[in-house]
């Protein structure tokens, strides 16, 4: 949740003014100035935001496939005559320099004192008309940097501490801040395949731990939550009582979404110094005098050091029956668990093959390394046969030992049985709402009191009008709930005072509200 | 001659002479409601309410339509429309009659309501025509004889205008005639002392203060409707005609 600025009315408000939401080109000169419109920005007249929150942790989500946080919104915005853009114009009315772009709500204009940024995007392709003045621009959450292939570490020869670690080192090499929750667990190696990009890579780690990862409002801090979070262990930052502040209550309950049976599946890793072979030069492998050969190799197993690490042995004859060898470098760059690049360079002067006097092609080796396991499954549930809605995850190598793997599945297991989210409940409008926000929900006169976690923001604007709507997972109250109620209740308290308190009651009135005291 | 209204069509005021009694002028401020589900109604409203003017003439000639029809066209560049109404209630926009940065402190202007004071800052600016007397009062809480703003009216010399005697919150006015069409321009020389501006086309003293009706104002013109009266052989015929001005910008 942010803060408002200062000099914005308090939301709860009964009538309020809606703040001028602006579109600001970062970088650009596009769009032109205009009235009171400096360059590179434009008032907006409709605009929309979203903002979805996808964790396998939460309720309802289990199993949806796991993703990473993204935001689209999109914007109109009226063109001056003499500023249109269009391809065959000038430059500065062609084509923004960045497309990295900002809404910003504010009552004193783009740059005043009560400017809020409501998200950062990058703008998506326009297109126009001549005969229409009003442009639509769609805005795309800014995911270059994400949806490269993936730069993270094998932890093998450098053990990190924690699973968060390895997200942690990408996300700084890629020029993020960092707010991501330590994610505990006995993991010390990890590959993904070469070309699996960044938010895969990290989407699966945070997966394979029930957390949630995803980029702030303002694209520049990678943010990760905990399950423990997830589950409800957090500040809450939002109190939400129905009849003054919702519209209505919504739900929805399917009867064939639990799942009667779950397979689990991991892999392990065995560290090993044994020399492990995951490149072989091919038969006449031939470098001329003075050039250079790369090869980029993924070795599908989590690697560490490995051998020949500065020069190799290299034969002027194809295979390899002169007499003498020469030295040539060889310079291996670890991109990531998934790319390693090889160098050779000739500079011997003459041409050579890649294969020594002993007839034996050149190889790279591994001298530290973790191979994996083969799967191995837990199950809870009816049998495979009797199963009729099974539930499969597949946590691949990102938990490596058994009771990980085991905390993992009882999680799962307190998720299913919860009670589906709550979906697209209009709310006043709070612009600082943001997704992963902890908040209580109070709808005393339906039987309600729950403490949800917010996973959908959708924000739409029109002129006097700022609509936000909601999606909100229920959460039920966890042990800490429990000892603070208790806690405030009655300080000191013992199971006698709590049997006094519930003699006489069942296990389905404690389910009803297990922080009654 | 006097005219209820004034066109500036390429930085010439004409006046729009022969409109009929009965032009409505209708606001339209965007809003929005939002009921709870416990019936708690709450409402949004735009930050301004662009205005629009229906002017109909009875009987009369194309020339008194004239630059109406020109405007109509496209060709004429920034229309600006003085409703001179309006213009004697004050012709400042809503948010300039009063300070807007919420670092300056309030004091207690007309009837007793707190306004927000200005910062040292250009207060307003507004276009005003060649030998039009105009008034323009506030409130303020200076010491006497101290220069609590600077008064430019176009090219001439600019005026300190300094506050009145006596101590506390009290009234001030000044009054200014152009020699030219040009913009006025008041800039606030001391912070945090002088709210509540009024500037109109007539007195000011029988009203502490009314709010900013933002006139002249950006128009854009539509082309006027006609319902043909009388041909006459040899003169320009005559109907009745309504055109629309919408505020812009």
């Amino acid at each position: 949740m942010r803060t408002l600025p200062a000099g914005w009315p308090d939301p709860l408000q009964p009538a309020q003014t809606v703040p001028q939401v602006y579109l600001h080109v970062i970088d650009s000169t596009w769009p032109p100035a205009s009235g009171d419109m400096p360059a590179g920005y434009a008032k907006v007249g409709q605009w929309d935001i979203s903002r979805d929150l996808v964790g396998s942790a939460l309720p309802g989500q289990i199993k949806g496939a796991s993703g990473f946080a993204v935001s689209t919104g999109k914007c109109v915005i009226p063109q001056p005559p003499g500023g249109m853009l269009a391809p065959w114009r000038p430059s500065a009315q062609r084509t923004p320099t960045s497309g990295a772009c900002e809404l910003i709500a504010s009552y004193d204009g783009p740059t005043g004192a009560t400017a809020f940024v409501l998200g950062r995007f990058r703008l998506a392709p326009m297109s126009g008309k001549a005969s229409e003045p009003f442009l639509t621009i769609n805005l795309v959450e800014d995911l270059i940097r994400l949806n490269q292939p993936h730069n993270l570490d094998s932890g093998v020869t450098y053990p990190l501490n924690a699973l968060s670690d390895f997200i942690e080192q990408s996300a700084t090499a890629l020029s993020y801040s960092t707010d991501i929750d330590p994610i505990a667990g006995m993991y010390y190696c990890s590959y993904f395949s070469g070309q699996t990009t960044v938010r895969a890579a990290w989407q699966a780690i945070a997966a394979a731990s029930l957390s949630a990862i995803w980029l702030s409002l303002d694209g520049t801090t990678v943010v990760g939550r905990s399950a423990a979070y997830l589950a409800g262990e957090g500040t809450i930052v939002d109190t939400i009582d129905a009849i003054t502040q919702l519209e209505d209550v919504e739900w929805t309950i399917d009867p064939t979404e639990a799942p009667d049976r779950i397979e689990l599946s991991y892999k392990k890793a065995f560290r090993t110094l044994e020399p492990v072979t995951i490149w072989t030069a091919k038969k006449g492998a031939k470098i001329a005098a003075g050039e250079k050969l790369t090869f980029t190799i993924d070795p599908e197993f989590p690697v560490g050091s490995y051998y020949p690490s500065f020069g190799t042995y290299v034969n002027t004859a194809p295979d390899g029956s002169d007499i003498d060898d020469y030295l040539i470098p060889v310079d291996i760059t670890f991109i990531s668990s998934g790319r390693l690049s090889i160098e050779f360079t000739n500079d011997t002067g003459l041409d050579i093959y890649l294969i020594d006097s002993a007839g034996t092609r050149t190889t790279i080796q591994t001298i530290d390394s973790a191979p994996m396991s083969d799967p191995i499954t837990l199950t809870w549930g009816v049998d495979a046969t009797e199963a009729t809605n099974t539930l499969t995850i597949d946590l691949g190598l990102n938990v490596q030992n058994d009771a990980d793997a085991a905390a993992v599945l009882d999680t799962i297991l307190s998720r299913i049985s919860r009670p589906s989210p709550l979906s697209d409940i209009k709310v006043v409008p709070h612009l600082g709402r943001e997704i992963g926000d902890l908040g209580w929900l109070n709808f005393p006169e339906g039987g309600l009191s729950t403490k949800t976690i917010t996973t959908s923001i959708k924000l739409t604007g029109s002129p006097g009008q700022i609509t936000q709507t909601l999606s909100v997972a229920m959460l039920a109250p966890t042990i800490a709930d429990f000892n603070a109620a208790w806690d405030a209740a009655m300080p000191g308290a013992t199971i006698a005072d709590f049997n006094a308190v519930w003699a006489g009651k069942t296990f389905d009135d404690f389910n009803a509200n297990p922080l009654d005291t | 001659m006097t005219s209820p209204f004034m066109l500036n069509v390429g930085g010439v005021w004409i006046p729009l002479t022969g409109v009929q009694r009965g032009v409505t002028r209708k606001a339209d401020r965007p809003m929005s409601q939002f009921l709870t589900l416990g019936g708690t109604r709450y409402v949004q409203l735009g930050a301004r309410a662009p205005r629009t003017w229906s002017l109909t003439y009875s009987a009369k000639d194309q020339s008194a339509l004239a630059w109406l029809a020109y405007a109509a066209n496209g060709l004429a560049g920034d229309v600006w429309l003085l409703d001179r109404m309006a213009a004697q209630v004050n012709m400042l926009t809503p948010l300039t009659t009063y300070g807007l940065d919420s670092a300056q402190p309030t004091l207690a202007g007309p009837d007793g309501v707190a306004m927000r004071t200005f910062a040292a800052v250009d207060a307003f600016t507004r276009l005003v025509r060649e030998g039009q007397w105009y008034h323009l009062s506030g409130w303020t809480t200076a010491t006497a004889g101290a220069t609590l703003g600077v008064l430019t009216v176009g090219a001439e010399t600019p005026v300190n205008v300094l506050a009145p005697a006596g101590s506390g919150a009290r009234r001030w006015s000044v009054a200014f005639m152009p020699d030219a069409d040009c913009e006025v321009e008041f800039a606030v020389s001391i912070a945090a002392k002088t709210t509540a501006l009024r500037l109109t086309e007539s007195s000011v003293d029988s009203t502490p203060w009314l709010d900013g009706m933002d006139t002249p104002c950006k128009v854009a013109v539509t082309d006027p409707d006609a319902s043909l009266l009388l041909y006459r052989e040899g003169s320009p015929p005559m109907s009745d005609y309504t055109v629309t001005v919408l505020e812009v910008g």
